[in-house]
């Protein structure tokens, strides 16, 4: 049940989608990012997810930043 | 062990030791830069039990609960502010999301900036004060229907009923009565296209829904206010303990 003032049609409709990036959410030194698969183990930030505000003020989480990551301890969102 | 069993070994210490290397190089810039005062913002459309297609922006209440959860236990955290500039989205997340920053026993603070339509409303004054940012709006408009209709007087039970909790929850944490609400929802002469009521800014507040009109700065001295409230019940507490 939704309560919006977007229209549905709006909302749902799926027209020239090619299939999402692969997007994970990991933890690096307690900062919660979701960063998106470029390569096999290459990815950049696409959001920090944490409360802390002093989290979005570190240069090296900033989104657009590469991170690489090797495809292991990982969870898919 | 054979040769292939090895190799995959070696890879995945490769691999943890690459882990750890990235979890050490940050650490240094941790340390003593945590902040006593916690944001959550609740952007786009709230998202319920189905994943709206990628085009949306969304606010994940599986996101936004552990760090509720996470607020509430962690004793360096003394307060909440939480930003709004919402669309709306589902209803059951969204008073999820109100209920937990309701009975959260820490300050908390809301602050609406550009839009805290719908679902937001209940959000919006869930905290213990709220602000308003001078251009905000906030739309308030009835629960609507869609899809598959089977039985019209079920249906309009079970719509009623949606309303209701939202009404119930916005009276019960504002200062708005429920007569008003229920009027702002179903004026006809507000808006064009639908019934409702667009509130900008100063006319949320003059209406009872919102504490005050103000920004950034007014939130957090707001909040930083309510701490020290707080601060000698705390002491007080352990005390008696």
């Amino acid at each position: 049940m939704y309560y919006t003032i977007m229209p549905p049609e709006l909302i749902f409709s799926e027209s020239e989608e090619r299939g999402m990036p692969k997007q994970v959410m990991i933890e690096m030194d307690g900062v919660p990012l979701i960063i998106e698969q470029e390569t096999e183990s290459d990815y950049h930030i696409v959001q920090v997810i944490s409360s802390d505000p002093q989290h979005f003020l570190q240069e090296k989480y900033q989104p657009g930043k590469k991170v690489t990551f090797q495809p292991l301890l990982k969870s898919t969102i | 062990m054979s040769e292939e069993q090895q190799e995959q070994e070696q890879q995945n210490n490769e691999s943890n030791a690459l882990l750890n290397q990235i979890q050490k190089l940050g650490q240094t810039n941790l340390t003593g830069s945590e902040s006593n005062i916690h944001c959550l913002t609740i952007i786009g459309q709230i998202e319920g039990h189905m994943a709206l297609p990628p085009k949306n922006k969304t606010t994940k209440y599986e996101h936004l609960i552990p760090q509720l959860i996470a607020i509430e236990q962690n004793e360096k955290i003394e307060g909440l502010l939480v930003m709004l500039n919402t669309v709306g989205g589902d209803v059951e997340a969204g008073l999820a999301i109100a209920e937990m920053i309701s009975t959260i026993s820490k300050p908390t603070v809301t602050l609406v900036i550009g839009g805290g339509h719908s679902i937001g409303v209940p959000i919006a004054v869930s905290s213990d004060y709220s602000f308003i940012a001078e251009s905000a709006t906030m739309l308030i408009h009835p629960v609507r229907l869609n899809g598959l209709v089977i039985g019209v007087p079920q249906s309009f039970d079970y719509i009623e009923k949606i309303q209701e909790r939202i009404t119930r929850f916005v009276t019960t944490h504002s200062k708005i009565s429920g007569e008003d609400f229920e009027e702002l929802m179903f004026n006809k002469t507000n808006l064009t296209t639908d019934i409702g009521t667009n509130l900008v800014g100063e006319q949320a507040v003059e209406k009872g829904i919102i504490d005050e009109v103000g920004g950034v700065g007014k939130a957090l001295l707001k909040l930083h206010e309510l701490i020290d409230k707080q601060k000698p019940d705390r002491d007080e507490q352990q005390v008696v303990q």
